[in-house]
């Protein structure tokens, strides 16, 4: 498909590192960007944040690094890892349970449901620990800690939590509305408005031990671009939220 | 002590090898053939670690196999005293354990003391028990002929089976083994089958000889009857004392 | 036949030496005295060391248990069904542990073909201690009957048959004669299995998950505290490389009379 317009030069490339939740709409986000870019090529690479934030302190060569959370891209501006920063796209918390799962509402976790969430650094799992907090101060205490009680499993990428759910080994797990969106076994649960968490993605320019790259810069650039806009709204991800 | 007779019918049918054999065994037989005619298999089957493919095996009264009505006993209920080539003694065992290794199992449950004193007896009786500490490693080849028949004679064994047991050895130990072979084999009453190759040990026996060619007996008979008038080749050949046995030794190695 | 040029030679297996132990020097000595005492002090480390300990070494009772008849049977049998077990032996060696993970997961999962049985018993395997043990069982047992196989191989047949004629039964000869023989071997095997447990990541991440004092072992753990925390990572690996010394010291130590008195 691609290979029409000719092999591109194998020095133009961009190495992203990407968020799990982005597994999906990066492909399409290369794809829209090759339509204006034909020669060059964008090589992700997928894990939790918090492990490429890790990795990229340590010298991995990544151009560009989206995170599902402000916190691993701050912390990297902070300590001049990053040239350019900024949010991109937002995504939402939700509790997914199979599709065909005889489960209405977040009270039919309460009694003897299992439940996987990502651990305290992946941005999943920080989001849902938000969830549970707010649970807890505004509606019910006792079901926050039921919820608590029934997790199983800490995991350290949203792929791996969404894999259980949509495989039924558990009840629920604690992911994104574009994971549901993107998997028919996935169903979410509706929540009130006032336990909903939004979650907003951000996208930094990797500073590099040598020159500065245009290609990362550009890719930056498309991704704030209306053209990214769309690609990720199809892909079930919002806008970033106004400055 | 009245001895049983050994009535032996075992077939082999397989692939590359085609054995059937009938023996009575009375007393003491120097089963003789050339190399690959069966001997091992034979005697392993006797002893009931190789099954056949048919045939029966009777020790008097007692079926110890028998194809056609499915009867298999175990090698450990057969009561039979086995040498194998190269001895077989167990490595992690001292001399004295190994030969009481046999008093462990089996109806007649001795506790440890009397185990230890009937072993160091039958040593004793084979003039080994001087190499009672002693571990198998450490042992001359005669040595460990003499601590090998000490174990397989410990548990009284109705047939005794000799698989070369005196291949291994130098010149010298073996002259001095086959002495003590023929007094033991001369004193057993219970069948016992002696493999060889060596014309000396048929000799020295005083035993009628089966010759086993191609996994067929093609002569049976005292060594006198066979040399007068050999059914094959390879009997002429075996029997022949006038020429010295083939040099199986090495050749002398060339000066470094 | 090409002979190798020496001092070729020797820097090739030098420098296998040094990528051994350069990581490990690096892990000892980018660890401070506040690492230690901040691992020390982690609520995740003991409860992780522990469960470690524990599951890995139910596996290899395990193991060990099931492994010796299994690895008498195939290093005596020269049937077919022998030579295809032998060869399958390779198959959770080689497999990505993340692969075990999700075929464990499809064996014993809920909608899996045994788990929707368990299930109806009331018994979930996935997410508990047992999952764990079972993963590392799958990917470390073979380690230690393929040296089983093998020790038991190198111990000549006569001494089995003589054993029988001597009265032993088939299992009293396999304990007396062939075990004893074959100790060095086996704790060869035991020590690498036992290893390959305490080191289980992948499998045990998918099919038993990653739940603290249930199912966090100590790679899980490392990774966990990794996503945050590098130099407590450190200290945590550090903790599991002395646990894995240890306990490969224990079984060699364990096995040493026996590969003594069968020398």
């Amino acid at each position: 498909m691609v290979a029409c317009s000719g092999q591109p030069d194998a020095s133009r490339s961009v190495t992203v590192f990407a968020a799990a939740s982005l597994t999906r709409v990066l492909p399409a986000l290369a794809l829209a960007f090759a339509r204006t870019h034909t020669d060059v090529r964008i090589d992700p690479v997928f894990a939790g944040s918090q492990i490429l934030r890790m990795q990229i302190e340590h010298g991995a060569p990544a151009d560009v690094f989206l995170s599902a959370h402000a916190r691993h891209v701050e912390d990297l501006a902070a300590a001049g890892r990053t040239t350019r920063q900024g949010p991109f796209a937002t995504n939402e918390l939700v509790i997914a349970v199979p599709a065909d799962a005889p489960i209405a509402d977040l009270d039919d976790l309460a009694f003897g449901a299992t439940i996987v969430m990502g651990t305290e650094a992946v941005p999943v799992g920080m989001a849902a620990r938000t969830f549970l907090a707010r649970l807890e101060a505004t509606e019910d205490r006792g079901l926050a800690e039921a919820l608590r009680r029934a997790v199983v499993s800490y995991e350290p990428d949203v792929r791996l939590v969404a894999a259980k759910v949509a495989r039924k080994e558990v009840d629920a797990g604690f992911v994104y509305a574009t994971n549901v969106a993107a998997d028919p076994h996935l169903r979410a649960l509706p929540l009130p408005d006032h336990l909903r968490v939004p979650t907003v993605l951000h996208a930094a320019i990797v500073a590099g031990p040598g020159a500065p790259r245009p290609d990362a810069a550009s890719f930056f650039d498309f991704l704030l671009s209306d053209e990214a806009a769309e690609v990720l709204a199809d892909y079930g991800f919002g806008p970033p939220p106004p400055p | 002590m009245t001895s049983d007779v050994l009535d032996v019918h075992v077939t082999f049918a397989r692939r590359g090898f085609d054995l059937d054999v009938r023996l009575r065994v009375t007393g003491p037989l120097v089963l003789v053939g050339p190399n690959g005619a069966g001997k091992t298999s034979f005697v392993r089957a006797v002893a009931g670690i190789l099954r056949p493919d048919g045939g029966r095996i009777a020790l008097g009264d007692t079926v110890l196999y028998d194809e056609d009505a499915h009867v298999c006993v175990p090698p450990e209920t057969r009561r039979v005293g086995y040498v194998p080539q190269g001895f077989g003694l167990f490595p992690h065992l001292s001399v004295l354990e190994n030969v009481a290794y046999g008093l462990r199992h089996g109806s007649a449950r001795l506790d440890a003391a009397q185990r230890t004193e009937r072993a160091r007896a039958v040593l004793e009786a084979h003039g080994a028990l001087h190499l009672a500490d002693r571990r198998p490693a450490d042992l001359s080849g005669g040595e460990a002929q003499r601590v090998a028949l000490a174990r397989a004679l410990v548990i009284e064994p109705a047939i005794l089976l000799l698989d070369e047991p005196l291949a291994a050895l130098d010149a010298a130990a073996r002259r001095s083994m086959r002495t003590h072979l023929s007094a033991l084999v001369g004193k057993r009453s219970g069948p016992t089958i002696f493999v060889s190759h060596d014309v000396r040990d048929a000799a020295a026996m005083d035993a009628p000889c089966a010759v086993l060619e191609g996994g067929r007996i093609v002569q049976y008979g005292n060594l006198e009857d066979l040399r007068a008038a050999p059914a094959t080749p390879f009997v002429a050949e075996f029997t022949d004392l006038g020429t010295p046995p083939p040099i199986r030794d090495a050749p002398p190695r060339p000066r470094a | 036949m090409i002979r190798p040029i020496p001092a070729l030679g020797a820097v090739l297996a030098g420098s296998l030496v040094g990528l051994y132990l350069l990581p490990l020097a690096a892990l000892v000595l980018s660890v401070t005295g506040g690492d230690i005492s901040r691992a020390v002090a982690h609520p995740a480390l003991a409860p992780a060391l522990a469960l470690s300990l524990r599951t890995s070494a139910v596996a290899m009772a395990a193991t060990v248990a099931a492994g010796l008849p299994l690895a008498l049977y195939l290093a005596r049998s020269r049937g077919r069904v022998a030579r295809l077990l032998l060869a399958l032996l390779d198959l959770p060696i080689v497999l990505p542990p993340a692969v075990v993970g999700v075929a464990l997961l499809a064996a014993f999962g809920r909608g899996g073909w045994l788990g929707a049985w368990l299930s109806s018993l009331g018994i979930h395997v996935p997410f508990t201690a047992l999952a764990v043990v079972l993963a590392q069982v799958v990917v470390a047992s073979p380690f230690f009957v393929k040296a089983a196989v093998s020790a038991i191989r190198s111990v000549p047949n006569d001494l089995v048959d003589v054993a029988r004629t001597l009265g032993a039964s088939r299992t009293a000869a396999a304990v007396q004669i062939v075990l004893p023989l074959a100790a060095g071997g086996l704790a060869t095997g035991l020590g690498l299995a036992w290893a390959r447990a305490l080191g289980e990541f992948g499998a045990t991440l998918i099919f038993a998950g990653n739940l603290p004092g249930t199912t966090q072992t100590l790679p899980l753990a490392i990774y966990t505290v990794l996503e945050g925390d590098l130099s407590l990572a450190i200290a945590f690996s550090l903790a599991a490389a002395l646990t894995a010394v240890v306990l490969l010291a224990l079984v060699r130590a364990g096995a040493a009379p026996w590969t003594r008195r069968a020398a």
